[in-house]
């Protein structure tokens, strides 16, 4: 630690990348860290190209060049059923995102912008949602959503995950919109502007970088999520609702009872890469979005 | 969104609309009549199963039916909640669904009045052309709710080359079978490989002993909950020698092995037996070694030739018809199943399964040779008795034995006290029939002290005037309210609002409002009024008043566990990822070569998702050779640690370690997701305190401790919160890493909750806990925020 913190001429203000003995062994922490987390997925990727039986025989062993098992992909793609299970989770997550974001958008400025106690009451029912567990409406939900016939389908999963990311939304966004001058929203209408038509055309521009915050987290959270899925669509047996984290995980259970690990690091690998490329693609956006979503939230 | 305005609200909403309504799949019309029968897909996979239900529709084409047949391993879970849903399919065959539950709602048929009719051939009664005993397996109050067709026996298998290598031969008696595993051990060969995951396997041994000891009455009586069963002789003389396999003849790390895992090292040489039923070659099929000789021999008796050597274990796959109030589907169902069960598909299924039927006459050439041992044994059998149907079990037995069985086998628990556990769950269950209400004292220190634990942290927390304003600016920390949100409420913008505003807003909050509370609030609100009623989900709800609270509370062990780890899942990884977080931030945010990539790659674990991450982990967790494992052997040959090296087998997911392997996964998933959140905030100080700090000549340690600190600690706080939440909500890591089926001391109140409701079918009690964790998570929230809160200091 002397090391860490002895010489420091350089002013912090600009921050530059250290060099220097110091500077090196911060690197060394840094990547020792990263090692950890890459590694075992590292060795995920490349185990999926191995013969079952050797994956856990020789468990650091490269595949052997001559001996790639792609098959092991192919097994994973059919018992997965991952193509449906990916357009499934696609739809759920761009609907629910979707939908969060102009409800989430619309609430979010109605309270925001008209003051009234019933208003205020109304915004902190929302925001007493960030607090409740899922675990609390989990039960009595299954059997509305039964009631409503939408068990096992798209559309309750979707309609669930909205419910449950309003909260989200309405929070950060009311930010954003309390700190737009109000001046604008007169303006707007004065030159005629419907109160629709103001929303639309002039607040909801100003708000972007929050609407991408709110999409961005939103669909982080409802692309991984499982506890909901399930126990709302857990019944699917035609597959036409689950998702893949519920695929993922079935995959896993038959695997394990078959003992055909292959299969199993496979299906991970295809969970993984579409995300590693969305991520390559839009870390950016991603790392910020998570930031500012976290700072607010 | 930005190029094409939209004109008016209803456009918007035709559009969202639109949008739904694309997604609403088409139900495809059908023709006739479609049977629908799930079917458990384990050891002896679907396909003969299809192949049946090809050939049927062929026989019935006249009558145009069809048979929708499939299933998986983990077909049970799919059934439940189909049925707790009230999707009922026309018949299914799969073990752990709460048949009981719905037999007791009239939702299983009662099979005697066809079985007392003819069979597919029509040249004996249907009944009279299964194995006696078989139709016993699911005899519930003299009704026979399910149709047997496997007849899977369980047996030791053994290695039949090492044996005559050796001089082996099968033992006869209990003293002979300790003999020879001692004599396989001088050998230098581990005598046996067990499923330490899936406790059924190993448990035959005790089953086999006790019955051997007990006979046929005892049996009876035991599964009877007759008063002290549990206790007597013969049972602990059982335990006790379940145990000493176990402990002194079962390979090392079998803790953590599943049943494959077990089979798999049976069959690649590294142990001389194993236990399993007559599915294990179908189930380990492409696995077995060519030129695998293969032997399977019955248990052995005590040495006193009171037990009946031919004595055979059985368990029988069954089929549950549906009572779904349709005649023709009912009949159909049942004639599919009479098909099954004919003498031809009973002995198509020996040929390509290699496995018994429960139907008797499939001549013995039917068998291959390496399954004419079992043939034998079920062939000269005088007795036979079946395996517990674990679903009949009544809930407090069971729950105990899935916690104390495994305590029994590594041995932390002896036979005496295995036994005392189980005759008291046997006795809560018996009050329990006798009087549904009656709750069982067992924890009332601990039960009285949460409750006043509660109350005090209410108090504490909501108490004093004083207190009250400093919870709401806590809150207003938590990010309940933007701190800085500028709240100005002049008068004029007050007063500007009109009725007509008033109907816009509402257009603007509604549609939010609507979902919100319909898909969150409605749902949460009658969590409450639930936790006060019994409710299987199928029959009629009735008030219970405070019984499931107090239930929990006072008589259950696993809630406390649930609690225990739940509490353990809270703190330490908290304190684990909040100061690695912070470290890596702050080495980040100081300047270092490759910040940006680092930042980019330490986030990713959490855009991973619980689902992948932890099944990552639960292969890298594998005993033998997984990454951890192979990883730890390698670093102690390296820097020659014996302890080190003995980790190879190291069952790290049994529910001794379970929490302790959960600490890294955690750290991995969630280090990333705390360290952006730091960053953000440090790249908000203002730079001219540093300057500052670096002009009084403060070390770089100093400016962390002073400055950077200091100016995120809310922030600190905040993600404290964070993770406090999420270890008492955890649910997927435990409910994953346990294969869905947590023991009892290894449930979190989040797997105990879904176990209750959807495998148990106990709505309230399920409710009653969602209400506790909630209760719970109001208040760690609240406690965290008030310690970590920073006293007003003069700046």
């Amino acid at each position: 630690m002397d090391e860490i913190a002895s010489p420091a001429h350089s002013p912090a203000a600009s921050r530059p990348a250290r060099t220097g003995i110091s500077g090196i062994l911060l690197s060394l922490v840094l990547v020792t860290y990263a090692a950890w987390v890459v590694f075992p997925m590292v060795w995920v990727a490349y185990s999926s190209l191995k013969p079952d039986r050797a994956i856990f025989e020789h468990t650091f062993a490269l595949p052997q060049p001559g001996d790639l098992r792609f098959e092991n992909y192919a097994h994973a793609w059919r018992q997965a059923h991952f193509g449906q299970y990916f357009l499934n989770s696609v739809i759920v997550t761009g609907c629910s995102v979707l939908l969060i974001v102009a409800l989430g958008a619309m609430a979010a400025y109605a309270l925001a912008r008209f003051h009234h106690r019933a208003g205020r009451a109304l915004f902190w029912v929302f925001l007493a949602g960030l607090m409740i567990p899922a675990q609390l409406a989990v039960v009595p939900l299954f059997f509305e959503l039964r009631a409503l016939d939408l068990l096992n389908s798209r559309v309750g999963l979707i309609l669930v995950y909205t419910a449950n990311g309003l909260p989200f939304a309405i929070f950060i966004l009311a930010g954003f919109f309390r700190s737009l001058p109000r001046a604008l929203h007169e303006a707007a209408v004065i030159d005629g502007c419907g109160e629709f038509a103001a929303f639309r055309r002039v607040m909801l521009p100003l708000a972007r970088p929050g609407l991408v915050t709110v999409a961005i987290f939103q669909f982080i959270g409802v692309w991984k999520e499982y506890f909901f899925a399930y126990l709302l669509v857990g019944g699917d047996v035609d597959g036409t609702a689950r998702t893949l984290p519920l695929g993922l995980a079935n995959l896993s259970i038959t695997a394990q009872y078959r003992s055909d690990y292959g299969m199993l690091f496979a299906g991970l690998m295809l969970v993984t890469i579409p995300i590693l490329v969305t991520y390559a693609l839009l870390q950016r956006h991603i790392v910020k979005g998570v930031a500012a979503g976290a700072l607010r939230g | 969104m930005r190029t094409r305005p939209w004109t008016d609200a209803g456009r918007w909403f035709a559009r969202a609309a639109a949008a739904i309504g694309c997604l609403v799949l088409a139900v495809p019309g059908r023709g006739g009549t479609t049977l629908d029968i799930p079917v458990f897909a384990g050891g002896y996979g679907l396909s003969f199963y299809e192949e049946t239900a090809r050939q049927f529709e062929a026989l019935e084409a006249a009558r145009g039916v069809k048979v929708h047949l499939y299933g998986d391993p983990r077909i049970h879970d799919k059934i439940s909640v189909r049925a707790i849903g009230g999707d009922f399919p026309d018949a299914a065959a799969a073990a752990y669904v709460p048949w009981p539950a719905l037999i007791r709602a009239g939702k299983v048929i009662d099979l005697r009045r066809y079985l007392d009719g003819p069979n597919w051939e029509g040249d004996a009664r249907w009944r009279d052309t299964f194995y006696p005993g078989a139709l016993e397996s699911w005899e519930v109050d003299g009704h026979i709710c399910g149709l047997p067709f496997t007849y899977a026996c369980w047996t030791i298998f053994y290695n039949r080359s090492l044996f005559r290598a050796h001089g082996w031969t099968p033992p006869r008696t209990w003293d002979e079978f300790f003999a020879l595993c001692d004599r396989m051990k001088a050998a230098g060969i581990t005598p046996l490989s067990l499923a330490g995951t899936h406790q059924l396997y190993p448990e035959a041994f005790l089953r086999a002993a006790f019955y051997s000891r007990a006979g046929s009455a005892g049996w009876k009586a035991l599964n009877a909950l007759a008063p002290g069963a549990r206790t007597s002789p013969a049972y602990l003389e059982a335990a006790a020698l379940l145990q000493r396999i176990t402990r002194q003849d079962t390979i090392r790390g079998w803790e953590g092995a599943t049943h494959t895992g077990a089979q798999l090292a049976f069959l690649e040489g590294r142990t001389a037996m194993t236990v399993s039923g007559s599915w294990m070659l179908n189930e380990m099929a492409g696995k077995v070694p060519d030129g695998f000789e293969l032997g399977a021999m019955n248990f052995p008796v005590f040495p006193d030739g009171r037990g009946d050597p031919t004595a055979i274990q059985t368990s029988s796959d069954c089929f549950f018809v549906f009572a779904k109030g349709d005649p023709r589907r009912e009949r159909l169902t049942i004639d599919f199943l009479r098909y099954l069960t004919s003498r031809r598909r009973a002995e198509a299924f020996v040929r390509e399964m290699d496995s018994p039927v429960a139907v008797r006459g499939v001549p013995r050439v039917a068998f291959s040779p390496r399954m004419r041992d079992t043939y034998a044994m079920i062939e000269q059998a005088r007795s036979a008795f079946n395996m517990p149907q674990a679903m009949l079990q009544p809930p407090a037995l069971l729950e105990a034995l899935n916690d104390a069985r495994f305590r029994l086998m590594t041995g932390a628990m002896t036979p005496r006290e295995f036994g005392r556990r189980l005759e008291d769950a046997a006795a809560t269950d018996r009050r329990r029939m006798a009087d549904p209400l009656v709750v069982d004292d067992r924890h009332p220190v601990a039960g009285t002290l949460l409750l006043a634990g509660i109350l005090a942290t209410a108090v504490w927390l909501f108490g004093a005037e004083r207190g009250r304003r400093r919870f709401a600016r806590d809150t207003a920390l938590a990010g309940l309210v933007p701190p800085d949100s500028p709240r100005p409420r002049p008068a004029a913008e007050t007063a500007s609002f009109g009725p007509l505003r008033a109907r816009m807003a509402a257009t603007f909050v509604g549609p939010a409002f609507a979902l919100y509370a319909v898909l969150v609030l409605l749902p949460g609100a009658t969590a409450f009024l639930w936790a006060f009623t019994h409710w299987d989900g199928l029959g009629p709800r009735t008030w219970t008043g405070w019984f499931n609270f107090r239930e929990l509370l006072f008589e259950s062990d696993t809630f406390w566990s649930a609690l225990r780890n739940n509490l353990f899942l809270t703190v330490v990884p908290t304190l684990l990822v909040v100061p690695v977080a912070l470290l890596l931030a702050a080495v980040i945010h100081r300047g270092v070569i490759g910040g940006r990539v680092f930042r980019v790659v330490f986030l990713f674990p959490n855009l991973l998702g619980g689902i992948a991450a932890t099944l990552l982990w639960l292969n890298a967790y594998e005993p033998h050779g997984g990454l951890v494992n192979a990883g730890l052997v390698a670093l102690g040959r390296l820097i020659h640690s014996e302890w080190l090296q003995s980790f190879d087998g190291f069952p790290w997911l049994t529910p001794d370690h379970l929490y302790a392997a959960l600490v890294p996964i955690y750290l991995w998933m969630a280090c990333g997701f705390n360290l952006i959140l730091y960053l953000a905030a440090m790249e908000g100080i203002d730079p001219q305190l540093y300057e500052a700090a670096e002009l009084d000549g403060a070390s770089r340690v100093r400016q962390f401790f002073s400055v950077t600190l200091p100016m995120i600690w809310d922030l600190v706080g905040i993600s404290a919160v964070f993770l406090v939440i999420a270890g008492l909500n955890a649910f997927e890591m435990v409910w994953l890493l346990t294969s869905q089926e947590p023991a009892g001391s290894s449930h979190t109140l989040g797997t105990l909750l879904v176990t209750t409701m959807f495998k148990y079918f106990e709505v309230g009690r399920a409710a009653a806990l969602a209400v506790i964790l909630l209760v719970l998570v109001l208040l760690a929230s609240g406690v965290v925020l008030r310690v970590l809160r920073r006293e007003p200091v003069g700046d």
